[in-house]
């Protein structure tokens, strides 16, 4: 089901929270809703969801307006970031409470349910611990009950606030793969809120970036990330170094260096430009512009260096087994080439 | 350190944690529990013995004991049970809630606690006299509080009410709202999430706090004898019967009288101890 909001606005006292936000989310689609803490992600999320409700603007289910209805009427499951099982159910009386509450009649008989939370738990592939109550399990398979729950209901829109925020790392990218996989089986229209770009970039079908309760862009993750539309999501999306740099068309000036632009920029004069650190190409000392290595830091099969260009700090990255990254050595001299930057009038 | 724990035999030995005192707390924990709650109640229970069970047996079933144990456990039981329906809304309503004089309201839920309950039962009893305030009101329906039966039961409901109201609150304060949130964007209404949801979670801390009631209104004397009018067989609870043998020097029919109320309450506690642990089975403690 399709979802349309616009000028949505919601204040929590002094603070506006979500400022004239127009979206559209099309029927099947997997959108993330990222931004920092604070950017109105999860309030946009929780208006969709009917757990709050915005202050002006309308909000479009399906072509139905639901800028008031009630959760239970909108047909649209939530998962929260801290499950919120109900900790004295069991795992299958958990995912069957959306069914025991049916507003539907008759409510489905007891085998209807049984076989429904059976099926869901052997998706979310918990079936073996149907009887367990929700403090016997680790918090990955919390998460996955309440998917279970929140989809037992059949709903047409399937919200997640930071689905995977308290879990730790490996759980985080099996979970993430998984929540693609249910989501391309069931088709459900799905939006999740995310502070984590590296998890919106590899899940989404298109990213929404909000930053102080407005939109910055719309994309797909391919798109957001090689046009960021401004120097906020440049930054926010992994942008590399700050640097100041003179604009100059097609190219700026940066430490003295000229560099081709990624992306489009009207205006010349002083601005901010964004180098990535893949983009950092190091060199022998002779060539390209004098730096000096600052730090080596291997991590996993990368290895970070931190240079010091001309006073400026950059930071590049290499693979640990390349030939230029095995003569490096902390405080020597080596040649820079930046192959391109994103920059933004200051 | 180490090697005065070794007189302890092995399964008693504590893991080595970084909190000292295993030895001392044990030890002043078991004296103080014998000083101050053991040796009164063996006494409690040696004193019967001169009896025999035969005349234990004979001091508890007269006509007028029974009718005070009944009166006692009864009036105990209703007053818990009416504060377990009022105290639940009382707490809900100081959690849930935000109105003037809220913290008023909510010292006041302490007073039956501070009072001295000579004062209680005086109050209750000039209220409820069927000339008080509210007496008056009564006596033309035919109802009559003070010196009644259900005078002692509205005392038993005064003295109760804290014990349930602050066993409660705190839970329900740390109830997740999105567990609410959860339930109704499941599809159930403000009464299915509040019995299926809130209430099995708060469920624990009622029979916790009813308990409590419960335990204090069966001791109680002080407020009750003000207004419950002490006439054998109708309105005279048991720890007013066990003062008057006392008085007669009758040492071991009161003892009796107080054994049988001990092993009675402790019975009736076990069982909501019972029910309480069964009431939190999915805790997984």
């Amino acid at each position: 089901m399709s979802i349309q909001i616009s000028g949505i606005n919601k204040r929590f006292g002094g603070f506006t929270a979500v400022d004239h936000v127009d979206l559209s989310i099309a029927s099947g689609e997997l959108m993330a809703l990222l931004g920092p803490s604070g950017s109105g992600k999860t309030t946009l999320l929780r208006i969709i969801g009917g757990l709050d409700f915005a202050d002006s603007g309308q909000l479009l289910i399906d072509g139905v307006d639901s800028t008031v209805s009630e959760p239970h009427a909108r047909r649209v499951g939530f998962v929260f970031q801290h499950y919120a099982l109900f900790r004295h159910m069991t795992v299958f009386e958990n995912v069957a409470f959306g069914l025991r509450v049916a507003r539907r009649r008759p409510r489905p008989a007891e085998a209807a349910i049984r076989d429904k939370v059976m099926g869901l738990l052997d998706l979310v592939q918990l079936a073996p611990l149907a009887q367990r109550y929700p403090n016997q399990l680790s918090g990955g398979q919390r998460q996955r009950v309440a998917l279970a729950r929140a989809l037992a209901t059949e709903p047409s829109v399937l919200l997640l606030d930071e689905p995977f925020g308290a879990l730790d790392a490996k759980v985080r990218k099996d979970l993430r793969r998984w929540l693609r996989d249910i989501h391309k089986g069931m088709g459900v229209t799905t939006v999740f809120v995310t502070h984590d770009q590296e998890e919106a970039l590899e899940l989404a079908d298109r990213v929404t970036i909000l930053h102080q309760g407005r939109v910055e862009q719309v994309g797909t993750p391919a798109e957001v990330y090689d046009h960021p539309a401004s120097a906020f999501v440049c930054d926010f999306l992994g942008g590399g170094t700050r640097l100041d740099c003179t604009l100059a068309g097609d190219h700026a000036d940066i430490a003295g260096l000229t560099v081709p632009l990624a992306n489009d920029v009207d205006g010349r004069g002083a601005g901010i430009a964004f180098v990535r650190p893949h983009d950092v190409e190091i060199l022998p000392a002779a060539a390209g512009a004098a730096a000096r290595i600052a730090a080596l830091h291997p991590v996993g099969p990368e290895l970070r260096v931190d240079l010091d260009l001309a006073g400026h700090r950059l930071e590049a990255v290499l693979d640990r087994q390349s030939p230029e990254a095995i003569g490096l050595s902390p405080g020597a001299l080596v040649g820079v080439r930046l192959r391109r930057a994103n920059a933004y009038p200051a | 350190m180490a090697g005065r724990l070794t007189i302890l035999p092995a399964w008693l030995r504590p893991e080595r944690t970084v909190i000292p005192g295993l030895g001392l707390t044990l030890g002043v924990t078991v004296t103080y529990l014998t000083l101050i709650v053991l040796l009164p109640l063996a006494a409690l229970a040696l004193r019967p013995a001169e009896l025999g069970l035969g005349g234990i047996w004979d001091a508890v079933t007269q006509p007028r004991v029974l009718a005070a144990l009944r009166l006692s456990f009864g009036a105990a039981l209703l007053g818990a049970g009416i504060n377990a329906v009022f105290g639940l809304m009382v707490a809900w309503m100081l959690v849930r809630y935000d109105f003037p004089l809220k913290r008023v309201i909510d010292a006041i839920v302490d007073l039956p606690f501070a009072l001295p309950t000579a004062v209680a039962g005086i109050a209750l009893t000039s209220l409820y006299a069927p000339n008080g305030w509210v007496g008056q009101l009564l006596d033309p329906l035919g109802i009559k509080v003070a010196f009644t039966p259900l005078g002692v039961i509205v005392a038993t409901t005064f003295i109760g009410l804290p014990f349930v109201v602050r066993t409660v609150q705190p839970v329900l304060e740390d109830l997740e709202s999105e567990l609410e949130e959860a339930a109704g964007s499941l599809g159930a209404n403000r009464w299915e999430t509040f019995s299926r949801v809130i209430f099995p979670l708060i469920l624990p801390a009622l029979l916790t706090g009813t308990a409590l009631a419960f335990a204090r209104a069966v001791g109680e004397y002080g407020s009750i004898i003000f207004i419950a009018g002490n006439m054998p067989m109708v309105s005279e609870i048991a720890p007013l019967l066990i003062v008057i043998k006392l008085e007669q020097f009758d040492y071991a029919g009161a003892a009796a009288i107080g054994l049988t109320m001990l092993v009675a309450s402790f019975l009736i506690l076990l069982m909501v101890n019972l029910l309480q642990r069964w009431s939190r089975r999915w805790s997984g403690e």
